[in-house]
């Protein structure tokens, strides 16, 4: 008894000695920090002195009253459905063509991924060069066809829309890698029982890939949802939030609040709207994978 | 160029097809599997060409050609180094010493964070202690919590240690990383028990056992964990943007968008330097592509 009791203390010393450093580090970058931020919310700080006044719900209150930042969400609800929508259909073409085996099919899956192993603010920078309304390649291209230009940059009815592409063009790669994943587990004998039983393609996509692929397509659009929510870069290297607010988003608007305007309280209740938006995103997520599919 | 491959890359539904259709029609698919893929494949290399293209032009033929549309608009008239040279003799920093702080706190933050959540890793998928399930809850929640809501409070945390403008600042609050822990769990959890208490039968420790026997048996999620570890920290932008507001401790992200936010935007110098930031990323991508691949298709399947 005396040993075995030596034994499970030698065990917790040392899960103790394990986990105290990332334990440390989270509590201080991470615990610490989101509490931190739910506080100040409420407070205005002056950002020199960072004198903090006691101002209750004035800062929540205030954001709903702020036009740039109901502009922003619903810039952000648009870039979020929009860039969801195109990168998951396009993932899901991808990875239904490349999953089988063919001359060069490792040639286009590496391609289809460069983007994603590239940061985003170089791909930001090569996609703002290619919308310059007058020397940019898109132009070029309309035009010589005969068409007329597009203000890519400059349309505020437009604008959103192109950087909508370029976070397509950025991400589909992951999730097609991801959804390939998926499509890589499910049996071909299920395809084959379907086939003896006379289903063809469509109906084996419908009844047997599109159910079986449940847990890896909620995955990436997830993951797709979360990341699209925080769309920041983009804005900030192509179109800082113009041409009249139009590209205006959640987090740009949260970054010049903060770090433009110095407006540390109401840039905090801006990031605890955002979340709450996340958490209900996340939220969303456990309730569906619950998912009761084993193959 | 090396390729993406798998372990079971056979279609399951090959020679399915076939008993029902006809022949014709399935060449025809096939010619317009390759046309469909070519025109795909090109908009997503394009950019990559355009890119490494016009870091080797002069600065004033970047945009001569741009109109009307010849091979001109793509291809250097002069092939030019001068960018380059440009990046490297920049003023007040070169171009290579914000190189060298993304490399130097992109080892860091991976060798840190290698070491700090592997440990914890290990605890929570081997050790059994009391509260275990109650701590990794907590880690996980902070998983959920986007950076961006963190930003501000880290950003006055900085200010009170006295770390802005500093390697710490770009360091440290990111070695511990419960994402990192997640995924190292999962390989963790998948190493034979029986080899874990062998080494503890020949008078391994807990601490000796990590180091002598699940360290070198999982090499291969280590290095996909670096990998990912190691884009994250070279991609890093809002964060060095926030806290390195003067150009000495600045990270090659941050340098680059300043070439293109800046009132007079230098293409050239834009260009050069994405090139100068992507390629080692690119190669280190080609060089481990298996590693990437698997660390990415298994995080849906676990997701």
């Amino acid at each position: 008894m005396p040993k075995v009791q030596k034994l499970q203390r030698e065990e917790i010393k040392s899960s103790f000695l394990l986990l105290l450093p990332a334990t440390i580090g989270l509590l201080i970058f991470s615990f610490y920090p989101i509490v931190s931020a739910a506080r100040t919310s409420f407070f205005d700080v002056s950002a020199l002195s960072l004198k903090y006044d006691p101002i209750g719900f004035t800062n929540y209150i205030k954001a709903f009253q702020d036009k740039i930042f109901l502009i922003s969400i619903g810039n952000t609800l648009f870039y979020t459905i929009a860039v969801v929508l195109l990168q998951i259909l396009v993932a899901l073409i991808f990875a239904l063509i490349l999953k089988n085996a063919f001359f060069g099919v490792g040639f286009f899956r590496t391609a289809f991924f460069l983007p994603a192993v590239t940061s985003l603010v170089v791909v930001s920078t090569i996609w703002k060069i290619f919308y310059h309304t007058d020397v940019g390649i898109f132009n070029s291209v309309l035009q010589t066809i005969g068409l007329a230009p597009v203000g890519w940059l400059t349309d505020a009815n437009v604008v959103l829309m192109s950087i909508v592409i370029v976070g397509v063009w950025k991400e589909v790669g992951f999730s097609m890698l991801v959804l390939l994943g998926g499509l890589n587990i499910i049996p071909a004998d299920y395809y084959e029982a379907a086939a003896i039983d006379g289903a063809s393609g469509w109906t084996g996509f419908w009844k047997i890939t599109l159910p079986l692929l449940r847990r890896s397509l909620l995955f990436v659009t997830v993951l797709a949802t979360i990341n699209a929510i925080k769309v920041f870069i983009p804005i900030y290297v192509i179109t800082n939030g113009g041409p009249m607010n139009s590209t205006q988003t959640l987090v740009f608007n949260i970054y010049r609040n903060v770090f433009g305007y110095y407006k540390l309280g109401y840039g905090s209740a801006l990031s605890m709207i955002l979340l709450l938006i996340v958490g209900m995103v996340v939220g969303l997520q456990f309730r569906l994978l619950r998912s009761d599919v084993e193959y | 160029m090396k390729s993406i491959t798998f372990d079971k890359c056979t279609s399951p539904s090959s020679g399915v097809h076939l008993n029902g259709s006809l022949k014709g029609k399935k060449i025809f698919q096939i010619i317009l599997r390759y046309v469909v893929l070519a025109i795909v494949g090109f908009i997503f290399i394009f950019p990559f060409i355009y890119m490494f293209l016009s870091s080797s032009k002069p600065q004033a033929e970047i945009f001569q050609y741009a109109f009307p549309l010849s091979w001109k608009t793509l291809i250097p008239q002069t092939w030019t180094l001068e960018n380059f040279v440009e990046l490297i003799n920049l003023l007040p920093y070169s171009f290579l010493h914000y190189l060298g702080n993304s490399i130097f706190v992109a080892i860091a933050c991976t060798f840190g964070s290698l070491i700090i959540n592997a440990t914890a890793a290990y605890a929570f998928a081997k050790l059994n202690f009391p509260a275990k399930n109650i701590l990794f809850g907590l880690f996980l929640i902070t998983m959920m919590v986007p950076f961006e809501v963190l930003a501000i409070p880290l950003y006055l945390e900085m200010r009170t240690f006295n770390w802005i403008d500093s390697y710490e600042a770009l360091i440290i609050p990111w070695i511990a990383n419960a994402s990192g822990i997640f995924l190292l769990r999962q390989f963790f959890t998948e190493m034979p028990k029986d080899l874990l208490d062998a080494a503890r039968i020949d008078g391994c420790n807990y601490l000796s056992t990590f180091w002598y026997v699940v360290i070198p048996n999982s090499i291969p999620a280590l290095i996909t964990f670096s990998l990912i570890r190691f884009q994250a920290s070279w991609d890093s932008f809002i964060w060095p943007l926030i806290v390195t507001p003067s150009p000495e401790k600045r990270l090659v992200q941050v340098a680059i968008a300043t070439f293109t936010t800046e009132v007079d935007t230098r293409w050239g110098l834009a260009f050069g330097a994405s090139v100068m930031a992507t390629l080692p990323i690119l190669i280190t991508f080609l060089v481990f592509q298996r590693y990437y691949v698997k660390g990415v298709m298994m995080s849906g399947l676990k997701g």
